[in-house]
């Protein structure tokens, strides 16, 4: 059975960790950056999908830090994670390109913006 | 209190074993997060925490009641529950016909032992054939049927006498869809074994055919009904009594000889029937309290909401507890299944 398609939150938290391994607040941090500041996730909603992620073993822990008697968990994407984000992306830009063909076709939008 | 103790105090809603996993990881976050000077959360902070603390419960608890022990039990609660309501509706219309055969005929005289009486048997009769035969979609699908039966024939005795005294079978009845829509790993055969699956079956027989037994045995015109809350049924002579509690009482064999883990599931799944029982045939009408129930002229007054509250949430509550004391309990390592 196919996967289910990713929540927004979720391909931005998958997307955050491609790079390198980060930690709960980086993460935040990159998901603001990526999403131009457009997806502005709190630390409950994190956690939530990063224990989530854990579970479907999409991410695992790398390391552990103590930075100013703070716990810092690093996160990492797993094989299986790193494929589920090449899937989901691949997805998003097969119905991105569909939806585009069509709109131009339909003389909506024209190259750099709508007709 | 510093923002720090807030985050403390809001993590507090947590499941333990996710404020193990997280909690000082997560403070060291929304510290990071916070605005310097910042001394409160923000409310779209609380708002985050308290859903992920919900999301956290609800998945926790799906994981523990998706582990295959749990799937087994209520395959098997399905299957004895679906056989206990069909020896409880079952006795009545089996007389009757039992009495066609003796010559009496107009049976026990009474023309609802067939219809209804004999649809609510027959509705749990299907529902445990098909559990037996791995069907259990299509049984939880019939079993709703069949609670739609029972709600009907407990609303008319509410209706009329203002009375709850059998309301147990609607909450057995009601657990019977819950149970077997659950995606079993393996069949309810598998788990009870054929051994067990036939003494449930003679334990069937036995109980449902009780009246009908009585009838062809001689009988003691000068003993005095036997009145037992254990058969519930009305009063009945030696030989059903007997009959009736042999009866039940291999039901009771049958889930004591099961494994502990899933003896115990099965325990604790039957807790809001056990409640309901307790409330209803003892605890509703304790003088001077809430549960007191006044009447006039002889007829019960209608439950006041805090008895209805009392009689919706208490079984869901204990149940809950039930299920917490359980999981404790095995916490150590038990990995009997």
């Amino acid at each position: 059975m196919a996967n289910a398609s990713l929540h927004e939150s979720t391909y931005l938290i998958l997307t955050a960790l491609v790079e390198a391994p980060r930690h709960g607040y980086a993460v935040l941090d990159e998901v603001r950056r990526i999403s131009d500041g457009r997806v502005d996730l709190r630390a409950g909603t994190l956690y939530a999908a990063l224990d989530r992620l854990r579970t479907e073993g999409l991410i695992d822990v790398e390391r552990e830090e103590q930075v100013q008697s703070r716990l810092r968990r690093y996160y990492r994407l797993t094989a299986a994670g790193v494929q589920r984000l090449a899937e989901e992306s691949a997805r998003l830009r097969s119905n991105a390109d569909a939806a585009s063909v069509r709109l131009r076709r339909a003389g909506l939008i024209v190259e750099g913006g709508a007709a | 209190m510093t923002l720090h103790q807030v985050y403390r105090w809001l993590l507090a809603c947590y499941p333990r074993a996710y404020r193990r996993q997280y909690e000082d990881e997560l403070i060291g976050v929304l510290l990071d997060d916070a605005a310097p000077g910042q001394r409160r959360p923000s409310a779209r902070d609380v708002s985050a925490l308290l859903g992920g603390a919900v999301r956290a419960h609800v998945r926790q608890v799906g994981a523990r009641f998706s582990v295959d022990t749990w799937r087994d039990a209520a395959q098997v609660l399905g299957l004895i529950a679906a056989l206990l309501l069909f020896v409880r509706s079952a006795r009545v219309p089996v007389l009757h016909l039992s009495m066609f055969a003796q010559s009496y005929p107009d049976g026990i005289g009474e023309e609802f032992a067939l219809w209804p009486g004999g649809l609510g048997a027959a509705l749990w009769l299907v529902v445990a054939v098909f559990t037996v035969s791995a069907w259990g979609r299509a049984a939880a699908a019939i079993a709703v049927g069949g609670v739609a039966f029972e709600v009907v024939r407990v609303a008319e005795a509410y209706g009329q006498y203002s009375t709850v005294f059998d309301i147990w079978p609607v909450v057995l009845a009601a657990m019977i869809p819950l149970a077997l829509a659950l995606r079993a790993p393996r069949s309810v055969t598998a788990v009870l074994a054929r051994w067990r699956l036939g003494t449930l079956a003679a334990a069937t027989v036995v109980s449902v055919g009780a009246p009908s037994v009585t009838l062809l045995t001689p009988v003691d015109s000068s003993a005095s009904p036997i009145y037992g809350t254990w058969m519930f049924t009305s009063g009945v002579d030696r030989a059903e009594a007997i009959l009736l509690t042999a009866g039940y009482l291999i039901f009771a064999l049958v889930v004591l000889s099961t494994s502990t883990a899933l003896r115990l599931r099965l325990l604790a799944l039957v807790v809001p029937v056990g409640v309901t029982l307790l409330l209803t045939r003892v605890g509703l009408g304790t003088p001077g309290t809430f549960l007191e129930r006044s009447s006039h002229d002889g007829v019960l007054d209608a439950l006041t909401w805090a008895q209805w509250s009392t009689l919706v949430l208490a079984p869901v509550l204990l149940f809950a507890l039930a299920v917490a004391i359980l999981h404790r309990h095995e916490r150590p390592g038990t990995s009997e299944a």
